[in-house]
């Protein structure tokens, strides 16, 4: 049997298991597109009328009410032939390269529209009051009729937390124009950080600077670290900094030649790393303080696991914008993360004060996250040369950079990252609180009948890899019987990995990330997984 | 050749992910728009726009504490009331609230989306009727004039805020109005 046969009959079977839940309605409702103040779309426009069809590739961008219209005819992402800036009625043009067919585009739209009518379409919104609006079931407006044009809106695209127009037809007498909108970006576009200033507080730690990284982080005396809280205006900062180092927004933080996309891009090693990831952050006692105190979804950790990795996902695979939105999100939600200890745990007293913003502890959770992925992708897919390690490492450097982390507060090389990742197993800094144990047991109890063997077989591969003295304050079983059980679902995952079709065996991210670098649409299929996995209709296309 | 991996794996990444992550970002939704626009007029009302002239952008961000982003803002009109459907972030994510305003004073509020996680204790009637009959006052608050909810702090202060800036554009179409 074919490779897309044998594929095409495992989706009817997990369609028709999954029942109606697989298609579940969305309950998606858009926030008001008229607040968009920074925003972008891209696409197809195509222009019939008495002179024939003409058509490009476009890409209009708003910021404040300045305004950005490009078109290029060869790709939808190259370089633009044909530029026109404004705002309000002052419009400058310009033209890059010599495309015909750009700039026929250009004399048609203009022939046709006023282009302060074209930015509220693009929305989904009337330009004025003497418009006439038709509204479909979902609440979105399914018609505008105005200044000569009806404009039907077929499709909508949810773009974060707005419904923008996907598919746009618009008539007027003789003339019909196509818009097929791809994608968009709905934040974030002019500065990383617009609810802060990036204040001159950023943190500098002379310890850190002229001292020893892993004994700051991890005193030898067994005693708890130094806090260094995180300011509003250090974590913009650092975002800063980020910003300016980036030379292609639509890329994003690394980039298809990165380690970062080469580790993360497999579906086995994040996938049977995340318990391991997970107990050793929660092996901190302030990280399950925060858990216990704050979090809404203390008692279902696979929706915690599933929101922290939205986040991760989309600082690895976004593009700058959909980074910095993620960025800000988790710094404020982050901000009021606060309490005491309520007991003494291992280094912290009972009373000393934590708060989720805070350097030491960041650094921990960073740390789980990446020495787990290497870990498990050396053992699922390929050993790493000492050079891609530490490649690997440094770019980690700019994910840590994006909750506030200062760089001179890391350790400075992969082999300093090892230590420091040593260092904290054997410190009192990591002490399994009862409310940790409590968390274990969340995340291995299976909530239905379905979720028994995969939840089993994170708990195996977490026992298997977990650093033996916080298995052992686990209390996780790891005898003969584990081992055996462990070796053959890890040569399970390995083989599966490598046999499995990229369609399947590729996050789902690095394939919405891969379509928004050549401006198209993700696959069905990556979208159905995008949408059952994540909850949300796109992450980072 | 042996298949059994891959397809144990398809079987796996189809049939249980969902059953692990089945679900969607929190969002309630209360009411459509349509409905509370229906519950406010008596007959079909007039939709207008009104422009945020530079005056109009300093008094709103007075009230909000931030700028109010976008150029605009659409409200529907009849039987001599004026219906406002207003987004305003609580923590993270904007709550939709619909509010209607008759002769100066607040009419009818509904929260018609709720997006945070917490605090969506401020869609209950027992909160929303507060608002009945408040007026603005430029000199006092109107958060400081009604009862919090213990947890919804942010959200009830986005409610207040929203409340507060529609009573200043009512009285602002209504002077144009009156012109």
């Amino acid at each position: 049997m074919s490779n897309n046969k044998k594929v095409a009959i495992i989706i009817i079977i997990g369609l028709f298991l999954q029942g109606c839940a697989t298609f579940s309605k969305s309950t998606f409702v858009s926030a008001d597109p008229e607040q968009l103040d920074e925003w972008q779309v891209e696409g197809t426009i195509s222009l019939e009328g008495e002179n024939g069809v003409d058509g490009a590739y476009f890409r209009y961008t708003n910021v404040e009410g300045d305004y950005e219209l490009t078109l290029h005819s060869d790709d939808p992402v190259g370089t633009p032939q044909v530029v026109v800036t404004g705002q309000e009625s002052l419009t400058n043009e310009s033209f890059t390269s010599g495309s015909d067919q750009s700039k026929k585009v250009l004399v048609e739209i203009k022939k046709n529209f006023d282009l302060e009518y074209l930015d509220y379409w693009l929305r989904g919104l009337p330009a004025t009051e003497n418009a006439e609006l038709s509204q479909g079931e979902d609440g979105n407006l399914s018609t505008i009729r105005e200044q000569g044009w009806e404009v039907r809106f077929e499709d909508y695209m949810e773009i974060g937390k707005y419904a923008l127009p996907e598919k746009m037809v618009l008539t007027r007498e003789d003339t019909i124009v196509d818009i097929d909108l791809v994608r968009g970006e709905t934040g974030f576009i002019n500065s990383p950080c617009p609810d802060y200033k990036a204040g001159l507080d950023v943190y500098i730690d002379e310890q850190s600077i002229h001292g020893d990284t892993i004994e700051t982080l991890v005193p030898s005396s067994g005693a708890a670290p130094v806090p260094r809280w995180i300011s509003d205006s250090g974590f913009c900062g650092q975002l800063y900094k980020i910003h300016g180092k980036i030379p292609d927004p639509r890329v994003g933080l690394y980039g298809p030649d990165s380690m970062m996309w080469k580790l993360s891009s497999p579906l086995a090693p994040g996938g049977m790393g995340a318990g391991r990831a997970l107990l050793l952050q929660t092996a901190h006692p302030w990280i399950t303080a925060a858990i216990d105190e704050h979090s809404i979804v203390r008692y279902d950790p696979v929706e915690r696991a599933r929101r922290t990795f939205v986040n991760v996902f989309t600082m690895v695979f976004g593009s700058m914008p959909q980074v910095m939105a993620s960025a800000n999100k988790v710094h404020r939600t982050h901000i009021e993360i606060e309490g005491k200890i309520a007991h003494p745990a291992g280094a912290f007293k009972k009373g000393s004060e934590y708060k989720a913003n805070e350097i030491n502890s960041m650094i921990w959770v960073h740390s789980t996250l990446w020495e787990t992925l290497v870990l498990m992708y050396e053992e699922l897919e390929s050993p790493l040369t000492a050079e891609e390690k530490e490649r690997f490492y440094q770019e980690t450097k700019l994910f840590a950079m994006l909750f506030g982390i200062p760089e001179d507060a890391l350790p400075k090389d992969w082999v300093e990252f090892l230590a420091y990742n040593r260092a904290m197993w054997n410190s009192p800094q990591l002490t399994v609180t009862d409310n940790a144990k409590k968390l274990r047991d969340d995340l291995f109890t299976p909530p239905n009948i379905l979720m028994t063997f995969p939840l089993w077989i994170q708990k195996v591969v977490t026992a298997a890899h977990m650093p033996e003295r916080i298995r052992e304050q686990y209390g996780m079983e790891y005898g003969a019987w584990e081992k055996f059980n462990n070796a053959w679902l890890m040569a399970s995952a390995r083989m599966s990995q490598w046999m499995l079709p990229d369609v399947m065996g590729v996050s789902a991210l690095r394939h919405e990330a891969n379509a928004r670098l050549e401006g198209v649409r993700v696959g069905p299929y990556q979208r159905m997984l995008v949408r059952e996995l994540l909850g949300t209709e796109r992450l980072v296309n | 050749m042996c298949v059994f991996g891959r397809d144990i794996v398809c079987v796996i990444v189809l049939i249980f992910s969902p059953a692990l992550f089945a679900g969607e970002f929190p969002q309630i939704r209360y009411q459509s728009k349509d409905s509370f626009i229906k519950g406010v007029f008596e007959e079909e009302p007039k939709w207008k726009m009104i422009r945020l002239t530079s005056a109009l952008k300093k008094s709103s961000k007075a009230i909000l504490g931030h700028r109010y982003k976008g150029g605009r803002i659409r409200y529907w009109t009849g039987d001599g009331k004026t219906a406002w459907i207003i987004d305003e972030i609580g923590k993270e994510m904007p709550i939709t609230i619909g509010v209607s305003v008759e002769n100066g004073v607040v009419n009818s509020l509904s929260i018609l989306v709720y997006r945070e996680e917490r605090g969506g204790e401020v869609y209950q009637s027992w909160f929303t009727n507060q608002f009945l009959g408040k007026r603005y006052q430029s000199d006092q608050r109107l958060v400081d004039r009604i009862d919090g909810i213990t947890g919804a702090t942010l959200s009830v202060a986005a409610v207040s805020k929203v409340v507060e800036l529609v009573l200043m554009l009512d009285s602002h179409v209504g002077a144009i109005d009156e012109k």
